[in-house]
């Protein structure tokens, strides 16, 4: 019985083990960009959110924002995160566009969060 | 009975309305005491004077750039853009009355009409469009030279924005202004009052920290940081110009220029120097 348990449960893992790591292969490039369409989507969403309560930060999304540096072709251009996600899934580098995509993400969700701390703002003196 | 109450609502209206008069009295109170206790040596009225009413050095510095004005070109183009009459034949003076010294003085304002706060350069623009002129850009150039000529036309005339204690709505826009003000924004986490208030008389890289008390006295001002950006040439800008400025110091998305935010911001920043002398245009850092 402890044999028959044992030799399951290497089968089970085994399994979804090639499974993981057939998904993995299979997923290549088209797997990057659905991951940064969903690392954009939350970042939108997230900015929108700080926008709402007025808690935006400069280099989220600002488009005076000249937070990354960005290299386009010969050019090298100024932007903000956001844009620098854009930029580079453009250019097909999905790891640093979900890169930039998460930062914003990130700034969004911490300017909501500062905005709604400081609902009850005032003189500390 | 029904008297009865509308006596209790007239009375509770009333104690409202007095707690907010009391709210704008309160506030430049306690920001009074506060100054004047962490700046014991400063004299009430100097605090016009910004950060060189803190530090005789720096003030030395301020007094042989105003020995040589940098800006008399700018504000002889400002009177002559006030001079100027629109293409219908009117002119500002139809807008503000023809007397350019009473201009800066009744801004900003509450417009009961609109529910909005007026700001001077905000009005000059309005002016503009209900004259089918094209309204100048609203935070340097042409509206500052403007401004700053009516606000020099003003100097000596004290400081004194009302804020209605009877209407809800210019007390709630005073209440706005006072939030933002005292709210924490940005990837740096700063207010203005964390630099004007609490760390005002500190140094911040090279720049002194000005006192909020005074600071508006002097605007739209000109600026030797935003000269040198333009070789020289021009270093004037709005007093919402230099809100932009700071939202962008502490790495916030500044929001737009003459917008409900920053002219509510200006209708509680300007209230905080009331009884301050206008000195305007000067030269700053």
């Amino acid at each position: 019985m402890n044999k028959i348990t044992k030799r399951l449960t290497r089968g089970i893992a085994l399994t979804f083990l090639i499974g993981g790591l057939a998904g993995i292969s299979t997923a290549g490039a088209s797997g990057d960009e659905a991951a940064y369409k969903m690392s954009h989507e939350d970042a939108v969403a997230a900015l929108d959110m700080a926008k709402k309560v007025g808690g935006e930060w400069r280099d989220a999304r600002w488009k005076k924002s000249k937070a990354v540096k960005v290299k386009i072709g010969e050019e090298t251009k100024k932007m903000s995160h956001l844009a620098a996600a854009e930029a580079y899934a453009k250019m097909g580098d999905y790891e640093k566009a979900i890169k930039h995509a998460d930062i914003a993400k990130f700034q969004g969700v911490a300017g909501y969060q500062q905005a709604m701390s400081q609902k009850n703002a005032g003189p500390q003196f | 009975m029904k008297r009865l109450l509308i006596g209790a609502l007239a009375t509770l209206i009333a104690v409202g309305a007095t707690a907010t008069l009391a709210g704008q009295s309160e506030d430049l109170k306690a920001l009074k005491n506060y100054m004047q206790k962490r700046f014991p040596n400063v004299a009430y009225m100097d605090f016009a004077n910004g950060s060189y009413a803190l530090d005789a050095a720096k003030a030395t510095q301020w007094e042989s750039q105003r020995d040589f004005p940098p800006f008399l070109d700018h504000l002889d183009v400002g009177e002559k853009i006030w001079n100027t009459p629109f293409a219908n034949g009117k002119g500002f003076g139809d807008c503000f009355g023809s007397d350019p010294s009473q201009v800066r003085v009744k801004y900003p304002r509450w417009n009961a009409d609109t529910k909005t706060v007026e700001t001077l350069e905000g009005q000059i623009v309005a002016c503009q469009k209900a004259n089918g002129e094209k309204p100048l850009k609203t935070k340097k150039g042409k509206i500052a030279y403007l401004s700053a000529w009516l606000a020099g036309q003003a100097n000596g005339q004290k400081i004194n924005v009302v804020v209605p204690q009877d209407d809800p709505d210019a007390v709630a826009a005073y209440e706005a202004g006072r939030k933002f003000f005292y709210t924490k924004r940005g990837q740096l986490n700063m207010s203005c009052a964390d630099c004007h208030v609490y760390n005002s008389g500190m140094q911040a890289r090279g720049n002194l920290l000005s006192p909020v008390i005074g600071q508006v006295t002097h605007f739209p001002v000109w600026r030797g940081k935003w000269a040198r950006a333009t070789g020289g040439k021009d270093g004037f800008g709005t007093l919402q110009r230099r809100y932009d400025g700071c939202n962008k110091q502490v790495r916030a998305k500044p929001f737009k220029n003459l917008g409900v935010e920053y002219n509510n911001l200006e209708y509680f920043h300007q209230s905080m120097s009331n009884g301050q002398t206008i000195n305007a245009p000067d030269y700053r850092e």
